[in-house]
């Protein structure tokens, strides 16, 4: 496997981007990474692209923007694992890269949530849960339980049972779940890419919002963004022959694991059978990961993290799986300012899913945010520490899918 | 790029809307008809795997864990724990849409309730289910909750047969 880095980001403003369609919206993104890489297209050998699938009314997208990121005479494949895909495009790229098949590969992955009248909900949910429900009407579902289920559905009613479940565990209160998404709302302020930008938001200022579905209230809830991130990955050789004048983010190490299948399942043989707060498929992940970036004591060698966090508990959630707290402790460290922009290990400097989510960019982001973290051109969200090491994670698939990914500075020595 | 943002200020806009037709899927008989027929007679029914012991309700035809055939069938208790719960706000009209249908102006849900919706392990079993917490209120709920199965008064031998979970006793030590 050879040695990958990171050589230039772009993305879009994020937020309801109706001023651009999708083909010219994913375009924006890949010039700019380009630009910022300080290479030309023709330098581009391959693309991974990627978003949710059936998202935004248009099943193969990459078929009709392909020629607004000059892709013509390239090849271009496309990936699909729900939410987590963007985290899953950054991970096709440096396969591409590591294998050797070709030296210096764009990575892009978007959403445009606004081109549908209820975002992502009608073409892309839907399709996700028809088969399965259809089988369900027809062995007695009677439409007062469909409608239940309907209240609490899909991935935001999954992340609500994860917070009370959260809470009952760790002995934490709805008051730490506030802290989480106001700092998400203050980092965003400071990220002119960012969506739900709030300055100076308090925590008291989100316990003022409605209460949805107990324990989630909406001001803990992420909004629906239009946006694309693209990243630029290059071969150590390549790296030699192009010279990028500006610092790099070499990648370290990525693992990408699915617990047992959560939610549906064909016939309605999956149902339910995971524990939707177990997420085993992040710990197997950041334990490969991090073993094949050699480290051992993830909370003291890693600097900083962007975690895939729609809502205010999975940022608790996952940065105990991600090994940086003990398990039940995260919120302790919320309540200490150790995860603040300026903390000891900021976590979503960028201000994250909460406050950004164009799902697909989303997982993406987080290792596009990493990369800027550690090449220094964070601007105002920059971190005050010295980035060495950053995790960038990403959650979704049928709810139980998830990657790391972990990069540095300096590349890898073995 | 981005060669129409030059132009316009906004997108011109196509609306349209989208019929994803009708499909035929293939339903593999599984084990799910039994299930429905134990649920008749008030009882819940689940697979036991041989190779890792993994209980699963609904009955599943192989293992994930341990990616085996599982033939043993078995009835597991009506009782069980309440591993999160959910509570609605008092529903009203226009609150809740499923799929573009008002579900309260359709009288799928009552106007004014306040539904609890739990994840249940019924005791022995591997799996989770989502299902209503009923007879209790909001305040009173909490995880570890101990609960019982709740069946229609008359199953007819079908998923709703299952309506919910309510409390069970709460032993104290």
């Amino acid at each position: 496997m050879r040695r990958v880095a990171i050589i230039g980001c772009g993305q879009t403003k994020h937020g309801r981007r109706t001023d651009i369609n999708q083909a010219e919206m994913v375009s924006e993104a890949v010039w700019k990474a380009i630009e910022d890489a300080g290479i030309g297209i023709e330098d581009v050998e391959a693309f991974a692209v990627g978003n949710m699938q059936g998202f935004g009314g248009i099943a193969h997208p990459e078929m009709i923007f392909s020629d607004y990121i000059g892709a013509f005479g390239k090849p271009v494949q496309r990936v699909a694992t729900g939410g987590t895909v963007g985290g899953s495009v950054a991970q096709l790229a440096y396969y591409q890269v590591a294998s050797g098949m070709f030296d210096v590969v764009v990575a892009v992955a978007w959403e445009k949530h606004s081109d549908s009248a209820e975002p992502g909900a009608t073409t892309g949910l839907l399709h996700v849960a028809f088969a399965n429900l259809s089988y369900m009407f027809k062995k007695g579902l009677d439409m007062r339980s469909f409608a239940i289920m309907g209240l609490a559905g899909a991935a935001a009613g999954i992340s609500a049972y994860q917070a009370a479940q959260y809470m009952a565990k760790s002995g934490c209160r709805i008051d730490h779940y506030d802290m989480v998404a106001a700092k998400a709302r203050r980092n965003a302020a400071k990220n002119k890419y960012a969506h739900l930008k709030w300055p100076d938001c308090r925590p008291e200022d989100i316990a003022k919002t409605e209460m949805l579905i107990w324990p989630m209230r909406f001001g803990h809830v992420c909004p629906a963004s239009d946006g694309a991130s693209a990243i630029v990955l290059a071969s150590e050789d390549a790296i030699k022959r192009l010279k990028p004048e500006k610092p790099v983010a070499w990648i370290l190490g990525i693992a990408a694991y699915a617990d047992e299948e959560a939610d549906q399942g064909e016939s309605y043989q999956g149902t339910g059978v995971l524990d939707y707060s177990a997420q085993i498929g992040c710990i197997l992940s950041a334990k490969k990961a991090y073993e094949r970036a050699k480290i051992s004591d993830p909370r003291k060698e890693v600097d900083m993290a962007e975690i895939y966090a729609p809502f205010p508990h999975q940022e608790l959630m996952f940065s105990e799986k991600l090994g940086f707290f003990d398990e039940g402790t995260a919120w302790k460290a919320v309540e200490e300012g150790i995860t603040e922009i300026d903390g000891d290990f900021p976590i979503c400097p960028s201000g994250g899913v909460n406050a950004t989510n164009a799902i697909g960019s989303s997982g993406l982001q987080r290792v596009l945010e990493c990369a800027l973290q550690i090449m220094k051109k964070a601007e105002n969200h920059q971190v005050p520490k010295d980035v060495e090491v950053a995790v960038a994670h990403a959650w979704g698939g049928q709810v139980q899918f998830n990657t790391v990914t972990v990069l540095s500075d300096k590349p890898k020595r073995w | 790029m981005a060669l129409i943002k030059e132009k316009f200020k906004e997108t011109k806009r196509v609306f349209g809307e989208w019929n994803v037709g009708a499909y035929r899927w293939k339903a593999p008989k599984g084990y799910l008809d039994e299930f429905i027929k134990a649920l008749g007679e008030k009882k819940i029914l689940g697979t036991l795997c041989s190779g890792c012991g993994r209980i699963y309700v609904p009955p599943r035809e192989f293992c994930s864990r341990c990616f085996r055939k599982i033939e043993t069938k078995t009835i597991v208790s009506n009782f069980g724990t309440l591993l999160a719960f959910l509570v609605s706000p008092p529903l009203t009209k226009g609150k809740v849409l499923i799929a573009g249908i008002d579900a309260v102006e359709s009288g799928w849900l009552k106007e004014g309730e306040e539904i609890i919706l739990g994840i249940v392990n019924f005791d022995g079993t591997s799996s989770k289910l989502v299902l209503p917490v009923l007879n209790v209120k909001p305040t009173d709920v909490f995880v570890g909750m101990r609960v019982r199965a709740v069946f229609s008064e008359e199953p007819k031998g079908s998923l709703s047969d299952l309506i919910g979970v309510e409390p069970a006793e709460q032993v104290k030590f």
